[in-house]
């Protein structure tokens, strides 16, 4: 029997192309000399050299990138910690609240987010003076919230799945417990804490809602530049830095794909 | 004839001198309302090949992790070489266990496993390489040296296990259904390296096993264990020729099991009346009362065919052969007797098959001699 390969292969690259079209045209455009996003003239990597000599949006990068980072980092140490109370402690006092409440910022609304921490941040300034204004830290607190969730979740599926034995067996050799842990334990969740560490840098240098209600003056995430530079109508400058952003993130696929493989 | 202290050495139980290497008193292991392992006491001595046999849910593995320092007992104390080690953590204890499912750390080497717990020890590098040099070298896997766990068969896999757990040259060694992972045939042949091995090195051996098979090649004494308890201990021929309940009759080999009770006692023999053909006459080791309650249990190859049935004879039972199972090398008949049930006898081949003289339906009179089984009473 003849299989009839032309409609899957059809719905194949139209699912491609509904994924990556949009970005080959962004980083395409990057390099269009015209100043209409629209209109091809020609050729240019005038975009990059402005891009360069733009403070505000270069400032507004490098602070997203900064929060980010932080952010995913914290999010990763206490997301492993919730998650290794979750799997290792089957019965504890508040066990099911506390899991609630871990779980909760994963369908809690962004706006409900943002607002409450706004509110939040105001009457702490108002009663014990921190955080004193708002911006990085406070961006960078309300990122941790809700990224610290997704990061247990990945984190507990990995660990649920690790053979205990292996930890009995470390400490059946003479490893102490916190010896097991990082001998044992950390480096083969590892790759659980890499994804969670991307997924949470990934939310947080996406992220416009809660950074908004929690930014203060000076404190303009890349996000909010962008967003609000494109309601006064898309400057090529936008795809250029889009396409570094993607050449960022492909590399930094590549690399964790291949340091992976190696592990194995 | 090996003299009383050739004895006492290959069978240090039997000495009242020798000081038990391992002591468990009366531990008992609860999860909850369920007893895990329930009053258990226990010998075991240096050198010895110890089994705990059992089925499945025992306790027998929650006894051994006792003893790793894995759990904690609910009651009672072990000691090993007289020290009380009940309250020293897993980490610090004399003591190394090879897992069932091998545990081998998936992110090290061959090489790094074994090197793991001589790393904890501080040991310097020059000795740590020594070490593990040698332990390759005893179990063959020297050139599986740099390959990591997923690249190893069962069979690697088993022997990289026990080299790291022997690595530390611990005086004790638990084995936690150590051949349960490999396929008959390497089962047998690691039987009797494992049994080599032990010897060689000196090591006491404690394995926790369900294949009784396993338990009797191996050991120099086995534990039976049923629902947290332990129902017997002693050698391998005596817990198959001497059982002393009928859990341990029946969870070993096959037993042919007749109730009744005592009707006459001479000297070390007593007559039992039952339910089936004439009293039966059998040797006890204890003495019994008359009226007691007892069960004889007679294994189905110390049966024989009677040439006759003779008006005296004790032990014989009239019946016809109803099934005949050939096994090559021996042949088991199953033998509807007087009462219904079934007995069972196994017969060698002496004779090529087609020449034997049984065949179904004929009848049969079946004996065996008063010292070819045991009276329980329970």
């Amino acid at each position: 029997m003849k299989r009839r390969r032309w409609p899957l292969l059809g719905m194949l690259v139209f699912g491609y192309a509904f994924l990556y079209v949009p970005i080959v045209l962004l980083i395409v455009y990057s390099f269009n000399e015209s100043r209409l996003v629209t209109v091809w003239s020609g050729f240019s990597t005038r975009w990059y050299a402005e891009l360069l000599r733009n403070q505000q949006l270069l400032d507004a990068a490098w602070l997203s990138v900064r929060i980010a980072a932080t952010n995913a980092t914290l999010a990763v140490v206490l997301g492993t910690l919730a998650a290794n109370a979750l799997v290792r402690h089957p019965r504890f006092r508040g066990r099911a609240g506390f899991e609630l409440l871990l779980t909760a910022p994963l369908v809690m609304p962004d706006v409900i987010i943002g607002l409450s921490l706004l509110l939040l941040f105001v009457a702490m300034q108002q009663g014990i003076g921190w955080p004193a204004g708002r911006g990085f830290t406070t961006i960078t607190i309300a990122h941790i919230t809700f990224s610290m969730a997704y990061v247990a979740v990945v984190v507990r599926a990995r660990l649920s799945q690790l053979d205990r034995s292996l930890e009995e067996a470390a400490m059946d050799l003479g490893a102490r417990p916190l010896g097991v842990y990082r001998m044992i334990t950390l480096p083969l969740i590892a790759p659980a804490l890499l994804s969670g560490w991307l997924l949470a840098f990934t939310l947080s240098l996406d992220d416009l809602v809660i950074a908004s209600f929690v930014a203060g003056p000076g404190s303009t995430t890349l996000p909010m530049v962008i967003y609000s530079s494109v309601r006064m109508g898309v400057s090529p400058q936008i795809n250029a830095l889009a396409t570094l952003i993607v050449l960022l993130v492909a590399l930094a696929v590549i690399v964790a794909g291949l340091s992976m493989r190696q592990r194995r | 004839m090996p003299t009383l202290a050739e004895n006492q050495r290959l069978e240090p139980w039997q000495d009242p001198r020798a000081a038990p290497y391992l002591r468990v008193d009366r531990v008992t292991k609860k999860f909850g309302d369920v007893y895990a392992v329930d009053d258990v006491s226990l010998d075991i001595f240096k050198g010895e090949f110890f089994s705990l046999l059992g089925s499945s849910g025992c306790g027998k593995s929650t006894l051994l992790r006792i003893l790793a320092g894995l759990e904690y007992p609910s009651a009672g104390r072990i000691y090993i070489d007289g020290v009380d080690v009940t309250d020293v953590p897993a980490y610090s204890r004399p003591v190394n266990m090879m897992f069932q499912s091998y545990a081998l750390f998936p992110h090290m080497s061959v090489e790094q496993n074994v090197e793991f717990g001589l790393k904890q020890d501080r040991l310097p590098r020059s000795e740590r390489v020594e070490r593990v040099g040698e332990m390759l070298d005893l179990l063959k896997i020297t050139e599986l040296r740099k390959r990591r766990p997923d690249q190893l068969s069962g069979g690697q896999r088993q022997r990289v296990a026990l080299a790291r757990s022997l690595a530390k040259h611990p005086k004790l060694l638990l084995l936690d259904e150590p051949l349960g992972a490999l396929d008959k045939r390497l089962r047998e042949n690691t039987q009797f390296e494992l049994v080599n091995l032990q010897e060689r090195l000196g090591i006491t051996f404690v394995t926790v096993t369900h294949d009784q098979e396993e338990a009797m090649t191996m050991s120099t004494r086995i534990a039976v264990m049923d629902a947290g308890q332990i129902m017997q201990v002693d050698t391998p021929t005596a817990i198959y020729e001497f059982p002393t309940c009928r859990f341990v009759a029946e969870f070993i080999g096959s037993v042919n099991l007749f109730e009744g009770k005592v009707v006459a006692a001479e000297g070390d023999e007593v007559l039992v009346e039952t339910r089936v053909g004439r009293p039966m006459r059998m040797r006890s080791f204890h003495p019994l009362v008359l009226g007691t309650p007892v069960t004889i249990a007679v294994r189905p190859e110390k049966m024989r065919l009677s040439q006759e049935d003779r008006e005296d004879g004790v032990n014989q039972l009239q019946g016809v052969v109803e099934d005949i199972a050939y096994l090559g090398d021996v042949s088991i008949y199953r033998v509807r007797i007087g009462d219904g049930s079934l007995v069972e006898m196994t017969l060698t081949n002496v004779q090529p098959r087609t020449e034997q003289a049984l065949t179904w339906e004929q009848e049969v009179v079946i004996e065996w001699s008063p010292t070819s089984g045991v009276v329980l009473t329970e």
